[in-house]
């Protein structure tokens, strides 16, 4: 079926990247941030000066021991960095490509039907691909055996500068992406789901069997996997389950099974209006930021976010890349205070509204900076988030439900439906400046813990 | 303008940690603000943020009342000034109206950053609305020191001890409407109020209620045409005589998406209905009592019906906050008022009590549209 949806914005910035594609490869160091994973504890495997195969574990989860976080790249054990209250803040890995690799069983394409779904499920834990899988309610690393009702695979994102879906699939072999939803067959009694855009029209994609194929159009968040969930197998209450993927991370477990060795590469996008070579680049995991602009011209007071602009993370140049993020983000961090803004007649300010001249002229892309553009006030519902609010969910009483901790009304509200990234544009537009995806984590965290 | 910044950086330290006004940051924001666009970055996604916020979005319902307050102040200067020049007919409404729009204005922001500095948080920009609205349902005629105390009444008892604005239940300027309504009865009704030139004159709505006989609009007679009315050449509160001033103001509020349109067409809806209905069960009865009779296109001129349905039932805040809430409060607003004209010859101004009765039950309405909302959901999921 295709997903259409009405009520949403595509954000229209300066930035854009373009459709070529450079290898970065590591250099002296990469680092692995556990922060990168909600609700992980982590446990440490290894210590300072020790030698890692590529693949190796690092870390594990102590609520899930079995599920092993592992080494991009095969070195040595640099730096364990701990922060308040020693939480790990990173692993800091010396490269050195010389102390090999950690490897598996093979298997052919079309045996991989035949395995047992818990053998597949050890291999995905112990080669560190299985973190790739999370799960709907809470967006969290999905939970070994127990089997979702469906599983959906993400192709591209609808939020500013996402990896461009021709440009992924023209990196990963059609074999790897059949392997891999082969392996994710065995995972779930229900269907997998791949959901791409309408109008990439690709035979990588067509040729793909053993799965249900949907399309998605409309503006953001029509990409994202909370919208296609919720009118393909909505999310009925906290005990139901499905586990999403990237499409990426599906060609790579399949490489995994297919060839026995692992890899951890993966295409992102270097975009903003304030970074020179905006275009996709090939990048492993753990790669330092710094590496991958390393050639390139970042502007003075910029920030950068790893990921999209809407629900990355704010990072810097000496960290890796998201575990996740499939995009890094450089806008301007200084902001003009203008003379008397609020009533000026704007025709340069991005809004939703229309109280700007700007409304008369739609199409054209802005630069926006890291302004709040306002201070924060009480809630004041003018209908302005239900315009960007495509699920069937009433987003101004389900944030007072939230704030009122009353779960129950939350939970009837259709929270476990909901996650932060689907609520971005309602914070983006909202003129009270309400943190609208801090409400709604706080709010799934409440209903994990208590619900 | 590099001047002002520099002033203000230069004061800011004052005004923050242990600065000898630290107590006073709210009014420090409220300046700094005003006059720049504010320095706050974003710390959570998403990392941009529209440019939109309340200082625009409240500047622009006043922007909204201009045309109503400018027409105002010339229909109370005609009766200064009948027959003068344009310009000086507006002119000798001026200090009529000033005043009491500058006593809203001190008086309710006194109480507004009183309660920011105890509060410790910033100047809410609700109050540059009620502010203006307040003088505008205010007769001409009002005394000073009463527009201070309904002010105050408003302001405190309607919105601050809720919480303040985003909190509170009612419209504080009905608040303060209904206050002096219910302490002061003869400030703000019968014929002697609407007018400043002495001579008693009861507003179009007062002569058709107080009048007994079957055809309202007879009542009238030449007096008052709805052309009349719908311009505005009528006694009435300064803001609300003016049909065609409000209009204007409903069309800005409604191309800049900020006045709902579904709370408008609702109480336009209702208040058509039930007009109609009262015609017919006038009719049906042979009544006396002439507002069943009254149709519905003069109960949109006359008193304060289009007032409030573009200024005071859209109040975001106070009004029900579901789509499909807003037409069922929308409805009500429109039904309650043309009831209360028709039934309470007393009072024939019907639309204060009509939104501040609709104030009230809008939780209500969005409880049950949430009700509803969630037996959808579980119809959806059973299927």
């Amino acid at each position: 079926m295709n997903i259409h949806i009405r009520k949403g914005h595509d954000l229209k910035l300066v930035g854009a990247p373009a459709k070529s594609v450079q290898d970065i490869n590591d250099s002296a160091f990469i680092k692995l941030h556990p922060s990168d994973f909600p609700g992980v504890k982590p446990k440490l495997l290894v210590k300072v000066g020790e030698t890692l195969k590529k693949g190796q574990a690092v870390f594990n989860d102590k609520n899930n021991p079995n599920i092993l976080f592992t080494s991009p790249n095969a070195g040595i054990v640099e730096d364990i960095y701990f922060g308040e209250r020693r939480r790990i803040e990173f692993i800091t890995i010396r490269v050195d490509e010389n102390a090999g690799e950690m490897s598996f069983d093979q298997y052919a394409l079309g045996k991989i039907y035949e395995l047992d779904p818990t053998d597949v499920t050890d291999i995905l834990c112990k080669s560190g691909l299985w973190p790739a899988l999370r799960r709907r309610p809470f967006s969290k690393i999905a939970i070994p055996h127990l089997p979702p009702k469906a599983i959906f695979i993400s192709t591209m994102s609808t939020a500013p500068f996402a990896a461009d879906l021709e440009v992924i699939l023209d990196k990963i072999p059609k074999d790897n992406i059949q392997a891999g939803i082969n392996v994710l067959q065995l995972l779930t009694t229900g269907s997998v789901n791949l959901v791409s855009p309408k109008k990439v029209i690709n035979s990588k994609l067509s040729e793909l069997q053993n799965i249900q194929q949907h399309t998605y159009s409309g503006p953001h968040p029509s990409g994202n996997v909370g919208i296609h969930v919720s009118q393909i197998d909505p999310i009925k209450n906290k005990d139901d389950s499905i586990w999403y993927i990237s499409i990426q991370d599906v060609g790579l477990i399949g490489n995994l099974f297919l060839t026995g060795k692992q890899n951890y590469r993966k295409i992102i996008t270097v975009a903003g209006s304030s970074i020179a070579d905006r275009m996709h680049y090939s990048v492993n995991r753990g790669t330092l930021i710094s590496d991958i602009l390393s050639k390139n011209k970042v502007e003075k007071d910029s920030r950068i976010i790893s990921g999209d602009v809407l629900s990355g993370s704010i990072s810097k140049l000496d960290n890796a890349i998201g575990y996740y993020h499939e995009s890094l983000t450089v806008i301007p961090d200084e902001i003009n205070r203008e003379f008397l803004g609020w009533i000026g007649p704007g025709l340069s300010k991005y809004s939703l509204s229309y109280t700007f001249l700007s409304t008369l002229f739609p199409k054209r892309e802005k630069v926006l900076s890291t302004a709040m553009n306002g201070g924060k006030r009480a809630i004041l519902p003018i209908g302005a988030i239900e315009k960007v609010m495509p699920l069937d969910i009433l987003p101004t009483m389900l944030l007072k439900s939230i704030i009122a901790n009353d779960i129950e009304t939350m939970e009837q509200l259709g929270i476990y439906e909901c996650d932060p990234e689907d609520f971005a544009l309602c914070s983006f537009t909202d003129a009270s400046k309400m943190d609208i995806t801090g409400i709604i984590q706080d709010g799934l965290n409440l209903a994990e813990a208590e619900g | 303008m590099k001047f002002l910044r520099n002033l203000l950086d230069k004061v800011e330290p004052n005004f923050v940690g242990n600065g000898k006004y630290a107590k006073f940051h709210p009014l420090y924001e409220m300046a700094d603000t005003f006059l720049f666009t504010p320095a706050d970055k974003t710390e959570n996604g998403p990392y941009i943020r529209d440019a939109v916020d309340l200082k625009r979005v409240m500047s622009f319902v006043v922007l909204a009342m201009l045309p109503a307050l400018f027409f105002g102040i010339f229909n109370v200067g005609r009766q200064v000034n009948p027959d003068a020049p344009i310009i000086d007919i507006f002119l000798s409404g001026l200090p009529v109206v000033l005043p009491i729009i500058l006593v809203s204005y001190v008086v309710g922001g006194f109480w507004e950053m009183l309660f920011s500095v105890v509060r410790k948080h910033e100047i809410n920009e609700g109050f540059l609305v009620t502010g203006i609205l307040i003088p505008l349902v205010m007769p001409p005629t009002i005394p000073l020191w009463m527009v201070a105390i309904a002010t105050s009444f408003g302001v405190v008892i309607g919105k601050e001890i809720f919480g303040g604005t985003g909190y509170n239940i009612f419209n504080p300027a009905l608040v303060a409407r209904a206050f002096i309504f219910f302490a002061y009865p003869g400030a703000i009704s019968g014929d002697k109020v609407w007018t400043v030139d002495g001579v008693s004159q009861a507003t179009p709505l007062l002569k058709v209620a107080s009048d007994q006989g079957s055809r309202a609009v007879e009542l009238l007679g030449d007096k008052y045409t709805w052309w009349d009315m719908f311009y505005g050449f009528i006694p009435g509160s300064i803001g609300e005589t003016s049909t065609l001033a409000i209009i204007i103001g409903a069309i800005f509020l409604l191309i800049t998406r900020i006045g709902n349109w579904r709370i408008m067409a609702g109480t336009l809806l209702g208040m058509v209905l039930t007009a109609k209905l009262a015609n017919y069960f006038g009719e049906a009865v042979s009544s006396s009592n002439s507002m069943l009779f009254l149709p519905a296109e003069y109960h949109l001129v006359m008193g304060g019906f289009a007032f409030g349905l573009v200024f005071m039932a859209t109040d975001p805040v106070s009004a029900a906050q579901t789509d499909r809430g807003r037409w069922i409060y929308g409805f009500l607003i429109g039904f309650m008022c043309v009831v209360i004209r028709a039934i309470n010859p007393a009072y024939p101004e019907g639309m204060m009590m009509a939104i501040l009765f609709a104030n009230a039950f809008s939780p209500l309405i969005d409880y049950f549209v949430m009700k509803s909302h969630i037996k959808q959901r579980l119809k959806r999921f059973a299927a």
